[in-house]
């Protein structure tokens, strides 16, 4: 069967506590696969401040793709947290992807913020039946997830290109929450979170 | 004068800290601006109206909503976005759904509080505070939402924007290890937060 198109997931490298990324480890585990005819592709982001708006605009205007879902850790979250809204600010507490910044503008004269454009109460409602702990977030916070979330939503925006694209946090990893104070959720089970919402897009694009 | 806004009651409690630490700083004047406290009702289809006259009416030259959130702090929130989602009904019973107050609108409007000048006059005052970056998708953000279009469309540049108080708490006594503050340090909270903008003002 000829491939209906690419769903590109995106994840981030590793960084800080976390030797290795939840997010692009979820990924990982749908590359390759087909969903409905449409191809997985998975791209992973290096944590660099300057290097992600590149990364992210070079995978789109290499991939095309029908639906973009970007995945990044969330080192306090429980749950799959379907992000609501990227907002048009970089702000750190000491310095992070190389970049250490106060209430920085991601882009200049951009908007101040972009909703998701993916079927979040349909996501949500399956990864409910699917007995996946998620919920809606309406904060992708202001440092590296929520950073690609605008650069991904800005390009779109500005190239008009209509397409269900968004972002997505992951838990931490079981191995990363050894303390017993942090929340955590297993690989597999982000990423069959992952896998529902690509179902979803898929049938919805047909 | 520098118009304040605290909510009514909700979800069940008697009392709002937000109406009551406005009420505590009402007539009072800070660097010359005096502070004027209008109630607002947790009415879905009022809200709009009423934060557009308060402000048409009184003129103010600067604007500080409050309603009550859940955390330890202050929050001082950076932004509020074009949308509400509520997960229990507005006292008037309407409980919207991913549903834009301004279809035209933008996505999103930054607060007009000099927030950071604020922030460190809160910490200096010792009042437990943080830079919040989401106001919700219910009443807070719906009045915080209006207010800030309402300027943007009437081109008024004062400061403006929105914070978040804690429950009192009598209003945790029954919720295992939820936050609060006594009103005392609420209202202590909003002086300084008044008094801050006052300054920058004059």
């Amino acid at each position: 069967m000829p491939s209906k198109g690419t769903i590109l997931l995106t994840g981030y490298e590793a960084f800080g506590d976390f030797k290795v990324n939840p997010s692009i480890e979820a990924c990982m585990k749908l590359d390759g696969r087909t969903y409905n005819g449409f191809d997985i592709a998975v791209e992973k982001i290096t944590m660099k401040f300057d290097g992600v708006k590149g990364e992210i605009e070079g995978h789109l205007k290499e991939y095309r793709p029908v639906a973009v879902i970007c995945t990044g850790v969330s080192g306090a979250g429980s749950a799959i947290a379907v992000e609501r809204v990227a907002i048009n600010c970089f702000s750190t507490r000491g310095a992070i992807m190389g970049e250490e910044a106060q209430d920085k503008l991601i882009r200049e004269d951009g908007p101040a913020g972009y909703f998701t454009s993916l079927p979040y109460r349909k996501i949500l409602e399956d990864l409910k039946k699917a007995e996946i702990p998620a919920r809606l977030s309406n904060s992708a916070g202001t440092v590296g997830c929520n950073l690609i979330f605008y650069y991904l939503m800005d390009w779109l925006a500005r190239e008009r290109v209509d397409i269900p694209a968004g972002f997505i946090h992951v838990p931490r990893l079981p191995e990363q929450a050894l303390d017993g104070r942090s929340p955590s959720m297993t690989a597999e089970l982000s990423a069959r979170a992952l896998e529902i919402a690509v179902e979803i897009i898929s049938k919805e694009l047909g | 004068m520098i118009l304040l806004t605290g909510f009514e009651p909700f979800g069940g409690s008697e009392v709002n800290p937000s109406i009551l630490a406005c009420r505590e700083l009402e007539g009072k004047t800070y660097t010359g601006y005096r502070a004027v406290v209008e109630e607002i009702p947790l009415r879905y289809y009022e809200i709009k109206g009423l934060i557009e006259g308060h402000i048409e009416r009184h003129k103010p030259a600067a604007v500080v909503c409050t309603g009550q959130g859940g955390g330890g702090g202050l929050s001082v929130e950076r932004v509020a976005i074009n949308v509400a989602s509520a997960r229990m009904p507005y006292n008037c019973g309407y409980k919207p759904l991913d549903e834009p107050f301004n279809s035209d609108g933008p996505v999103a409007y930054w607060t007009k509080l000099p927030f950071r000048e604020v922030l460190e006059a809160l910490k200096e005052a010792g009042v437990p505070s943080r830079l919040s970056n989401s106001a919700g998708t219910f009443g807070c953000n719906q009045l915080f939402y209006h207010l800030m279009d309402y300027l943007a469309r009437e081109s008024v540049d004062v400061p403006a924007g929105f914070i978040h108080v804690p429950m009192l708490p009598e209003q945790v006594l029954e919720k295992r290890n939820a936050a609060s503050m006594s009103l005392d340090l609420i209202a202590r909270g909003l002086e300084v937060i008044v008094e801050s903008i006052s300054k920058q003002l004059s």
